[in-house]
């Protein structure tokens, strides 16, 4: 925790009037990046009745929330203002009652368009990939595959059309939505098949997929070859020179079992992956070695797709934290040390996706409820002292009293 | 210490000179180490910048406190191989310069320090000392940044000045900003009382005598070169006061004085004719080469000047006192004119007659309780003005018809409050020196004084940065050049005024870090928050808490800060200075206690005592490493009156004040993320905390009040506007902005509008929608404007730095905001009527595509609001800079531009080229 400890801040921002300090709003998000705690007075409009399977933010204004449920249903959130006391009312929402053109089935992934939040792209389990009008709530193109698709995923960067499909079966497919062309497809995984794709951060031609195999490939979609990297654990980077570190294979593992999880991290250069044995690697994405970080064993239990969320501080690359859905909790590693720095504890049911809100610096989670954290531990006490003064109870509205009586989620309890 | 700099050393030595904060070696592959040792180097110093002079041999190193050191590597000289092997540094303080950001060695010895904190300076280095020091300040150039705080003041009710808190560390001042035409003085003569001044040519085609008139008498002086010497010239009236002097035709002068008139020839030896009026003195008198009118009591006389003779030619009885007269043709080049105005005394009014019959033409009733104190004739551009100005200060003018002799279209314009001479100055401009334009420019004399001049058809009244001016005269001299004699209470200055108004800035160096200003306008002083550190110890500059007349050490009562001071003694030393407004003399300075820093600082009056303004001054105990919120603070309240400062009372409170303000005659403080009020008891004298309170998010960085409306801005990127409900007492929410981003500084515009600056430096400006219907929205600060300044803003202050004309104009300067920024940078915002906007926005449209910007950054990208997580296109702010090219570019572009732009299919200009030139220099008038 030492790590993320700051300067103090009346001299920091003394140097800040006088231009010798630039990132001190960095330093600031820093201090209350590993001090997260459950905001127990700021709800989102309850849609959901299934179990959510995923979510996603818009990268424009970090603003939208997109949750996907179980049973198909999609809706979407307002999440400013961030004050301490809110309801987060729904922009709108996707479901038999409200739009024809709904999923039928579970929803795998959701992506919003990178450039701008005017469009986004769905993918569920009735292999259906959909493309929407926000402003209309509108579908706008429709894709149907013959296989299931677990994945999808759109390349951040600027003028990026093409959204990779990750299918069952082991083919990679390419969707280009300006000319609505589906036909590239990539044989990259075995027949196992693969569940994750991502694009690099930086590179709109590079994209990683991992498989049931436990295989992460790296491939170049402008080459013929099916990948130009495949991720070895026993490639790593050391000093001790008596441990040769193996040079990938055409056989080489990234895990042992399938690969829930991949997550590039701001800086462009590491991923994490997350496996089904329970274990978690930081990559090197240029040369592929793992860094030996030891995160401890992270139980998935049968969560298909995990999303993990990773922060990491503009001034100071060395301060970043993944935040990782570990069952009933999120727990909270220093990605570069692989110190668990706390474990956020409030969900009743095991949490698939975390989500982490780089402009509010908060942190959203979901499993049958989406929560929201925040570094408002002191801010909630002062609050909780005020509305248990007397004179201020009578003055509570209906709505605080009822939000008062809810069961107050603590994160002090560890699960180990 | 930690290494900063690598700079290696040569070509092919494979070896580099580290510099760390107060060490320096050498290192090269396989080779031992070499570290200075050097007495320069010690605990404190930090070397903060480098420059090389020749590679591999010398070096300049610059430290935080503005010392200039030279490095030099000592080499083996025999070894004639590739690598030659440094044998030994040395380091040699050379002098003090500015806190250097950047060092770029020039040429022959010149070397350019580039400073964030002071001006910016171009120096010659020596290599043998001189006056005790290595280096010699050419030329320095003025640097506002980082402006920390400002304040702006009305000066004498006239003109607007800005106070800024610039600089840092040893190299802190205090700017004084103001607009105007500024004086260049050449010379200046120790006389006080002087009535009235003239030039006179005696045997030259230049101005070489001054007369000078005295209450009771009268002194000549002679200029030669740059030396001047009192002359007796047999003919001149030396026991009298004069009233009016010149040269007339045929070489002949002209001197009236209260007894007579005479007309002095053969260079001022011979008397050729005297007049006197042998019942009553004269009381004034007017002339020109071949005309004299002259009044004593309501007697006016009209002479006629020719060579050797002055007739009179016509006198006439008026019904009142005469006050003024003036027969200065108009037309300059001509000798003489049939027109002379008159000001009159108990019925206030002008009348016009004619010469020589002394018939009257026009009566025109001044509406006016005070007397005219003089009158002039004018033309600027071909039409004929007539001004008269006032014995309280006002200047009424008028256009006149110079056939008829009649006064229309009055105006009125109001500049001093002491009575306003006017003068004609034939201005020359020698700026373009191939074609010697000469322009006739009026002088308004007085406590406030004014050039008046006529520009692009609108009278302008520029102020000059003078204090007050009783006369003057222009004084064309062989020496100077074109140049004017002012006569000031304090003597009399012999100089040039600048063509145009301009900012001007003047600097109070004070030798320690100034971080708050505000000024008392009851006792015209100034109060500021210093911080001084030993090592800012310089010979050159003594600290301004130092130079104070009165010194004072704080004490305090409450046991817990004087058990925590009382600990341990520091270096750093924070103290309260007053300074005076017109002397900027330190009068009283507080040394706080140890380890206490003071953050904040207003003026209040308390509702219960609102005639007595007190000083509160919000202070913190500073621990090393601690938690920001764990800290002890007070209040600590100051009377000022007659050159004493009182501590009234102190209050503890846990927290740091980081804002403090005056808010319905109670203090209103920000500690840590809660907004607080005090108020102050008479009786008990002292300061009590209310109960109500309003809690923030995170901590409070910015406190705006308005009315009963707050404007807070939080650390975690909301700005929220509060309301204090005065029958309940509590604050309460009305709206907050909902993007988190960080906000540097904030301000009203008006009751619904704001606006804020961004660390990205961005602009932002919000309206709350009080009317809506929905609450949703009613809680919602609507973004109006997002604007791309690229300037980090520290400050917002409402103000001006020109004051308002009466003169009609179109744009109201009430909501003007003045800005400081980090790099020194102050801009204006002002509030837009919504057609001038609109006009404005699609004029921005055609010249962003028109003007090429440096570096052809397309202006619209440039100005797209862009933070970390957040872009958008600008929009609700117009570019005053690019509006302003306009003016710039040649008659036949800008009207092609207009009607261009009516051929195009969406943005039009309904204007013509000239209404536009007219708005927009009206628009760059106020900056």
């Amino acid at each position: 925790m030492d790590k993320y400890r700051v300067p103090n801040r009346a001299n920091l921002l003394r140097a800040r009037e006088y231009g010798l300090e630039t990132s001190f709003i960095h330093i600031e998000q820093t201090r209350r990046l590993a001090d997260f705690t459950l905001c127990k007075y700021r709800n989102l409009t309850s849609y959901h009745h299934s179990s959510i399977s995923t979510m996603n933010l818009d990268q424009s204004e970090s603003r939208y929330l997109l949750s996907g449920g179980s049973n198909g249903h999609i809706c979407c959130h307002d999440m400013l203002p961030s004050s301490l006391v809110t309801t987060h009312p729904i922009v709108f929402q996707i479901d038999r009652n409200s739009n024809r053109d709904h999923h039928t089935h579970n929803i795998c992934s959701l992506l919003w368009y990178p450039n701008d939040n005017g469009l986004f792209v769905t993918l569920g389990l009735d292999k259906k990939l959909k493309i929407w009008d926000t402003n209309q709530v509108k579908m706008v193109d429709e894709y149907e595959f013959s296989n299931f698709a677990y994945s999808a995923h759109m390349p951040s960067t600027a003028n990026a059309s093409v959204i990779a499909v990750a299918h069952e079966n082991g083919d990679l497919r390419l969707i280009d939505i300006r000319s609505g062309s589906d036909s590239h497809v990539i044989h990259s995984h075995t027949k196992k098949g693969i569940c994750l794709v991502k694009w690099f951060n930086n590179n709109p031609n590079l994209l990683a997929s991992g498989g049931v195999d436990g295989r992460v490939l790296f491939t170049d979609v402008r080459s013929s070859r099916a990948h130009y990297m495949s991720l070895d654990r026993d490639n790593i980077l050391t000093n001790n020179e008596q441990i040769k570190s193996r040079q990938t294979t055409v056989s080489s593992v990234a895990h042992h079992r399938g690969v829930k999880s991949l997550e590039f991290l701001p800086d462009n250069t590491h991923l994490l992956t997350v496996g089904a044995d329970d274990l978690m690697y930081l990559w090197n994405v240029n040369n592929g070695q793992r860094l030996l970080v030891n995160y401890g064993p992270i139980t998935t239990n049968n969560v298909r797709i995990l999303t993990i969320a990773c922060a990491q501080m503009k001034h100071d690359r060395t301060k970043s934290v993944v935040y990782v859905p570990c069952g009933k909790y999120v727990r909270v590693y220093d990605i570069l040390t692989g110190q668990r720095l706390t474990t956020l504890s409030g969900h009743l049911m095991p949490v698939s996706t975390c989500i982490y809100n780089r402009l509010s610096v908060e942190l959203y989670s979901c499993s049958d409820d989406i929560l929201v954290w925040g570094a408002v531990k002191k801010q909630q006490e002062d609050y909780e002292i005020s509305m248990k003064n007397p004179e201020r109870r009578n003055e509570a509205t209906k709505t605080l009293a009822q939000i008062l009586n809810r069961d107050q989620w603590s994160d002090d309890e560890d699960e180990d | 210490s930690k290494a900063s700099f690598l700079i290696p050393i040569g070509q092919n030595d494979f070896s580099a000179l580290v510099i760390g904060r107060n060490s320096i070696e050498t290192c090269k592959e396989n080779n031992k180490r070499l570290e200075i040792k050097s007495s320069l180097l010690q605990k404190t110093t930090s070397i903060i910048c480098y420059c090389t002079i020749d590679e591999g041999y010398r070096y300049l190193l610059s430290d935080d406190c503005g010392k200039l050191y030279l490095l030099i590597l000592e080499r083996d000289k025999h070894n004639e191989n590739l690598s030659t092997t440094v044998t030994d540094i040395k380091l040699d303080l050379l002098g003090e310069i500015s806190i250097s950001r950047y060092i770029i060695y020039l040429n022959n010895n010149l070397a350019f320090i580039g400073s964030n904190f002071g001006d910016s300076q171009l120096i010659r280095i020596f290599s043998e000392q001189q006056n005790g020091s290595h280096l010699e300040i050419l030329e320095s150039y003025a640097n506002l940044g980082p402006i920390l705080d400002m304040c702006s003041i009305d000066v004498e009710r006239q003109s607007q000045q800005l106070v800024t808190c610039s600089g840092n560390r040893k190299d802190s001042s205090l700017r004084f900003i103001r607009t105007g035409i500024g004086i260049h003085e050449h010379a200046s003569i120790d006389l006080r009382n002087i009535k009235g001044i003239w030039a006179l040519k005696i045997n030259n085609q230049y101005d070489n005598h001054l007369v000078v008139a005295f209450f009771d008498q009268t002194r000549l002086f002679h200029l030669q070169n740059d030396e001047i010497e009192e002359v007796e010239l047999s003919a001149f009236d030396y026991q009298h006061q004069t009233l009016f002097c010149t040269n007339v035709t045929s070489n002949q002068y002209l001197q009236i004085t209260t007894y007579s008139i005479r007309l002095i020839g053969n260079n001022g030896q011979d008397l050729l004719i005297e007049w006197k009026n042998m019942n009553n003195e004269i009381t004034v008198a007017s002339a020109n080469t071949t005309q004299c009118v002259c009044a004593s009591g309501n007697q006016l006389f009209y002479f006629a000047i020719g060579s050797g003779s002055l007739t009179e030619i016509n006198k006439c009885e008026l019904p009142h006192n005469i006050a003024c007269l003036d027969i200065t043709p108009l037309d300059l080049r001509e000798e003489r004119t049939n027109l002379c105005v008159i000001g009159l005394w108990t019925q206030i009014s002008i009348w016009i007659c004619r010469l020589p019959t002394l018939d009257i033409l026009h009566k025109e009733l001044l509406t006016s309780d005070t007397l005219p104190r003089s009158a002039v004739m004018i033309t600027f551009d071909d039409q004929p003005y007539v001004f008269i100005s006032l014995a309280d200060g006002p200047i009424i003018y008028y256009l006149l018809n110079s056939e008829q002799g009649l006064l229309y279209e009055r105006k009125k314009v109001s500049l001093g409050t002491k009575p306003t001479t006017l003068t004609i100055c034939q201005h020359i401009d020698l700026s373009n020196s191939s074609t010697v334009s000469s322009r006739t420019v009026l002088f308004a004399c007085s406590d406030h004084p004014s050039v008046i001049s006529l520009s692009n058809n609108k009278i302008v009244f520029s102020s000059v940065n003078l204090h007050e001016i009783v006369c003057i005269c222009s004084f064309n001299s062989e020496y100077y050049g074109s140049s004017l004699t002012l006569v000031t209470d304090m003597g009399v200055i012999l100089g040039r005024i600048d063509d145009i108004q301009k900012l001007h800035v003047r600097s109070l160096v004070l030798g320690e870090s100034v971080q708050r200003i505000v000024f008392m306008d009851e006792e015209k002083i100034y109060i500021i928050l210093t911080q001084y550190m030993d090592v800012y110890k310089s010979d050159s500059i003594v600290s301004i808490c130092k130079q104070a007349h009165q010194k004072i050490d704080c004490t305090t009562k409450i046991k817990g800060i004087e058990e925590l001071t009382n600990l341990q003694s520091s270096n750093t030393s924070h103290s309260i200075v007053i300074l005076d407004q017109h002397t900027r003399e330190a009068r009283i300075s507080v040394k706080l206690l140890n380890n206490e820093e003071a953050t904040s600082l207003c003026i209040i009056t308390f509702t219960d005592d609102s005639a007595t303004p007190y000083i509160v001054v919000g202070t913190t105990i500073g621990f090393e490493n601690d938690d920001d919120e764990q800290r002890l603070g007070r209040l600590i309240l100051f009377r000022y009156k007659n050159n004493q400062l009182n501590m009234i009372t102190e209050k503890e409170i846990n927290g740091s004040p980081y804002k403090i303000l005056p808010f319905q005659g109670k203090l209103l403080v920000a500690i840590s993320n809660s907004v607080r009020l005090y108020k102050f008891s008479v009786e008990k004298q002292e300061l009590t905390q209310q109960p109500e309170s309003y809690m923030g998010r995170m901590k409070c960085l910015e406190l705006k009040i308005k009315d009963d409306f707050i404007l807070f801005s939080d650390l975690l990127g909301s700005l929220t506007i509060l309301r204090y409900n005065i029958n309940e007492n509590k604050f309460e929410e009305i709206a907050r902005s909902i993007y988190p981003q960080l906000t540097t500084a904030c301000e009203f515009i008006d009751d619904d509008t704001f606006i804020c600056s961004e660390s990205d430096g961005n602009l932002i400006s919000y309206n709350k929608n009080s009317d809506s219907t929905k609450e949703q929205e009613r809680t919602i600060l609507n973004e109006l404007g997002l604007y791309h300044l690229g300037e980090e803003i520290n400050t917002f202050r409402h103000g001006c730095l020109v004051t308002q004309q009466t003169t009609e104009s179109t744009i109201s300067l009430e909501n003007c905001i003045l800005m400081g920024a980090i790099s020194g940078y102050i801009g204006l915002v002002l509030q837009l009527p919504p057609t001038l906007y609109q006009l404005l926005m699609s004029l921005q449209l055609i010249l962003a595509e028109y003007v090429t910007s440096i570096g052809k950054i397309d202006h619209s990208s440039w100005r797209s609001f862009r933070s970390d997580g957040r872009s958008n296109v600008s929009y609700g702010f117009i570019d005053g800079d690019l509006i302003e090219t306009y003016l710039d570019l040649p008659k036949t572009v800008q009207l092609e531009l207009i009607t261009n732009s009516h051929k195009g299919n969406n943005i039009q200009l309904n204007t013509t080229v000239e209404e536009l030139v007219k708005l927009i220099e009206e628009l760059s008038r106020i900056h």
